[in-house]
């Protein structure tokens, strides 16, 4: 089985990231400010996803910026700027967790159920928790792969440059991740479809 | 009938090359299970989409002007390491161009011998000649770069007389390119390494 080639040259968005990031590793400080805004949105996205915690999600964005910031020099533009943020974010977000005190599913499930907003309704809400809750129990490394194709659409090449790994095991991480996500979520995908 | 179960996961996600899609989408065809299969993994992606993001108070510009008060100072490298850096870098082309110039040496005095040797050369091609006894290497090379203006080039040439056996004995030329050789695949081997280092830390701060 043969799999599409996957994007060889870089998009409008990574080429600017890439001369910005060619200028911040330069000193200039503007240029990676306007790299923070144009990934801030993804970082914290990604570290969300991965601990269910909104304050954290931010103040662990913010770190892994500072970290990008003191290493710009050992980033290689043989991959995506966004891909090696996102490396340094999941990294971060998994320690944070292994630090914080073990919570329960519930308290998790609450922080996704606050972050439907006043607009959402009731089933809504409890939906995200569901869903919030499944993810965070899958295990650390196919909840990485699963964040990273479902939220943040990376392609198989690009998951396996993040995390290191073969493309081979991004497929069955995510097959694992995706598998157990069904049975948890029997109920939810059936209505849904 | 083979089922396409395993493919189905790349096919959703947009992995496969033209053939095999291709392959799949006739299969999904006639298939009611794997469509059952493809519909649940729509189906499982519509609920994690619908999950809502993570909700933040400052503007992306808020959140960029408080990391920038956060960054510490940066340290260029210093001058003599990127002096260093460079040469580095200019060593092959170096290398090479030194290789290059010692073979056409070799290569232009062994046919000046040669047309010298068949009667076809006249004096003026003999005098280009190394003259042996008198330990003086080939003078060709000297005139060309003095008719082309590089005369500090030619004058270093002569003070590396001594090494002229490189160029004209067959001993000489095979122990020239074997250094030259072991030069490239020394350099190329000091890269590979520093590139593996380079991506050993690139991992290790992405780390943490």
């Amino acid at each position: 089985m043969r799999y599409a080639q996957g994007e060889g040259d870089l998009g409008p968005e990574e080429t600017e990231a890439q001369n910005l990031v060619l200028q911040a590793q330069g000193g200039d400080r503007r240029a990676f400010g306007e790299l923070i805004r144009l990934h801030r949105d993804g970082v914290v996205n990604v570290v969300y996803r991965l601990c269910g915690d909104a304050m954290l999600a931010e103040d662990a964005a913010q770190e892994c910026f500072i970290r990008a910031w003191q290493n710009l020099d050992s980033y290689r533009p043989r991959s995506a700027f966004r891909n090696w943020l996102y490396r340094i974010a999941s990294n971060y977000a998994l320690t944070e967790l292994r630090r914080e005190r073990p919570t329960t599913d519930i308290e998790h499930a609450s922080l996704g159920a606050r972050q439907a907003g006043p607009e959402a309704t009731v089933e809504d809400r409890e939906r995200a928790s569901v869903v919030q809750a499944a993810v965070l129990a899958l295990p650390e490394a196919s909840r990485i792969a699963l964040v990273l194709r479902e939220y943040e659409g990376l392609s198989y090449r690009e998951i396996a440059e993040t995390l290191d790994i073969p493309i081979g095991t991004v497929m069955s991480r995510l097959d694992y991740a995706r598998g157990q996500l069904r049975k948890t979520l029997a109920s939810y995908v059936e209505i849904g479809a | 009938m083979n089922h396409v179960g395993q493919w189905l996961q790349a096919y959703y996600d947009g992995e496969l090359d033209h053939r095999t899609a291709m392959r799949v989408e006739t299969h999904l065809a006639a298939c009611p299970a794997c469509c059952a299969e493809l519909e649940a993994l729509r189906a499982l992606s519509a609920l994690l989409q619908a999950s809502p993001p993570a909700s933040l108070t400052p503007t992306p510009e808020q959140f960029a002007a408080q990391v920038a008060l956060k960054l510490p100072r940066r340290e260029r490298e210093p001058l003599a390491e990127r002096s260093l850096t460079f040469l580095w870098r200019l060593a092959p082309l170096l290398i090479v161009t030194t290789w290059v110039f010692v073979q056409s040496v070799s290569i232009v005095s062994t046919g000046i011998v040669a047309l010298v040797g068949l009667g076809i050369g006249d004096e003026t091609l003999a005098a280009l000649l190394p003259v042996a006894e008198a330990g003086v290497g080939p003078t060709w090379p000297s005139a060309a770069l003095n008719a082309l203006g590089l005369d500090a080039v030619s004058t270093i040439l002569k003070e590396l007389q001594a090494l002229r056996w490189l160029a004209v004995t067959p001993l000489g030329i095979v122990v020239f390119m074997a250094v030259t050789a072991l030069a490239i695949a020394s350099w190329v081997a000091t890269w590979l390494l520093r590139s593996k280092a380079s991506n050993r830390m690139n991992h290790l701060n992405a780390d943490g």
